[in-house]
């Protein structure tokens, strides 16, 4: 039963973002505070899990999958709530006279520095519940249901394109210079951001402009998945904005934005200076893998990433814990951090690139990290 | 679960009906050209000489109109409907 339950651990951090949202002011940087030491002392200390349970029931996990879109949902509805004037639904008094404290007189106590606090918060947990449940979705391609809950997920951020760049680019292209989400070594998380979001965008676009020709549908037409994938985001900006106005249509940008930012530093570690031939296989070594517990359960098992590209069709709790591949130093969430300071970044990454080059690299590989060396 | 019988060259092996074809060519042994395993790099692809396949995603995004008219389909993405007869293609 715990190898069910401990894929909710997300359901439960954006629950605990929730109640943030609505107990306001000094709450929000608390609770994020309190996520994020969570999330980092866990993975610090709580060891790895390394377990391949044989589920019986994965219909279990993926209706957990499913729970990610009405809980975005309720987060942002929350969030725009907290940082408008308006009692929408009649919201706060009602939670007020249940709960007997004042919702909204905590709500006029929350001051601007509040607000953009809780924009990185509910950033990440747009990224964690979304972008992070939605990849796990489109990738099962063989399912409309599980995609189209997958984009509207990936939409919070502005990348329902993601489920075209991702699967039909990208898990083609890893660890080659083709691929926009692979960074070559060198390379700061901060470049990466920007290069990757263009290079993402226009390759998903060229994608599915080649499907529409092969298929005799024009470019500008509701058969366009990308154009559609816009058109998701931008009803919810409507909606942002009908809800809390022109604050609102900012605080949901700059959310998904960030939401978007973290996407970005994800996929720069994941693949951070590792080189493939472009005709040869996709193997556990082209990844960083960590199996630390907490990522591993709150990312439902996205961190298992070397096995995630080498059986890229694989659903998240057939996924094994490849120990042997490259390992990163820690979770998902410590690494990142990492990667905002580069001369840092660098230097811990140095001896891991020169043990992947000794022993793991193939010779063409080797050849290859040689070369861009020299450049 | 019902399975269907795949022939590939002189050799014929048992699929079971949501099995891929590359999985069970490799779970034979067979040294099936492979790479992603997610429908996008057409490394897998194969001509479908009889039989029907369920595909489990768009080949639109990677296949061009002639191959697909012509029978070709990714061994990663296609699961039985029926039994079927498939074949390498010469290298291009």
């Amino acid at each position: 039963m715990l190898h069910y339950a401990k894929f909710s651990l997300f359901h439960m951090l954006t629950l605990t973002t929730v109640a943030a949202m609505l107990l306001g002011n000094d709450w929000i940087p608390l609770a994020y505070l309190f996520i994020t030491a969570f999330i980092v002392l866990g993975d610090a200390f709580l060891g790895d899990d390394t377990t391949t349970p044989d589920y019986r029931y994965p219909g279990l996990l993926t209706f957990q999958l499913y729970l990610a879109l009405p809980l975005l949902i309720l987060l942002m509805f929350v969030s725009l709530w907290a940082v408008s004037d308006v009692d929408h639904f009649g919201l706060g008094r009602l939670l007020s006279d249940i709960a007997g404290y004042d919702l909204l007189a905590s709500r006029q106590l929350t001051e601007d520095w509040h607000i953009v606090i809780a924009i990185f918060f509910v950033g990440l947990m747009v990224s964690t519940v979304g972008t992070v449940t939605g990849h796990e979705l489109v990738h099962r391609t063989w399912d409309s249901t599980s995609v189209t809950i997958g984009r509207w997920l990936l939409a919070f951020s502005f990348d329902a394109n993601f489920s075209v760049e991702h699967v039909y680019g990208h898990h083609k292209h890893v660890a080659t210079s083709a691929d926009p989400a692979t960074a070559p070594r060198g390379r700061s998380v901060y470049r990466h951001i920007i290069l990757s979001t263009m290079k993402g965008n226009i390759s998903a676009w060229n994608i599915e402009k080649q499907r529409l020709l092969r298929k005799k549908h024009r470019l500008l037409s509701f058969h366009n998945v990308c154009l559609r994938g816009y058109g998701m985001s931008l009803i919810l900006l409507g909606l942002a904005f009908w809800m809390a106005g022109i604050t609102g249509l900012l605080f949901f940008t700059a959310c998904g934005l960030w939401a978007k930012v973290m996407l970005e530093m994800t996929n720069y570690m994941e693949h951070y200076g590792l080189v493939r031939t472009a005709k040869s296989r996709v193997e556990p070594r082209h990844s960083w893998n960590t199996n630390r517990r907490i990522s591993s359960w709150a990312m439902f098992n996205l961190s298992r990433h070397s096995h995630h590209h080498a059986h890229g069709q694989l659903p998240f709790h057939k996924l094994q814990p490849y120990p042997q591949a490259p390992e990163m130093f820690s979770g998902y969430l410590s690494t990142l951090l990492v990667t905002l300071v580069p001369p840092l970044w660098y230097k811990m990454m140095a001896p891991r690139l020169a043990y992947w080059d000794e022993h793991l690299a193939s010779p063409e590989e080797r050849r290859i990290v040689a070369e861009l060396s020299r450049k | 679960m019902a399975t269907c019988r795949v022939t590939l060259g002189d050799k014929s092996f048992d699929l079971e009906r949501g099995q891929t074809l590359l999985d069970g060519a490799l779970f034979e042994g067979i040294d099936f050209p492979h790479s992603c395993q997610i429908g996008s790099c057409s490394t897998c692809k194969c001509l479908l000489v009889s039989g029907q396949v369920r595909a489990l995603s768009d080949f639109d995004y990677v296949l061009s109109v002639e191959e697909i008219t012509r029978g070709i389909i990714l061994a990663c993405q296609s699961t039985p409907k029926t039994d079927l007869e498939v074949a390498f293609l010469p290298d291009e």
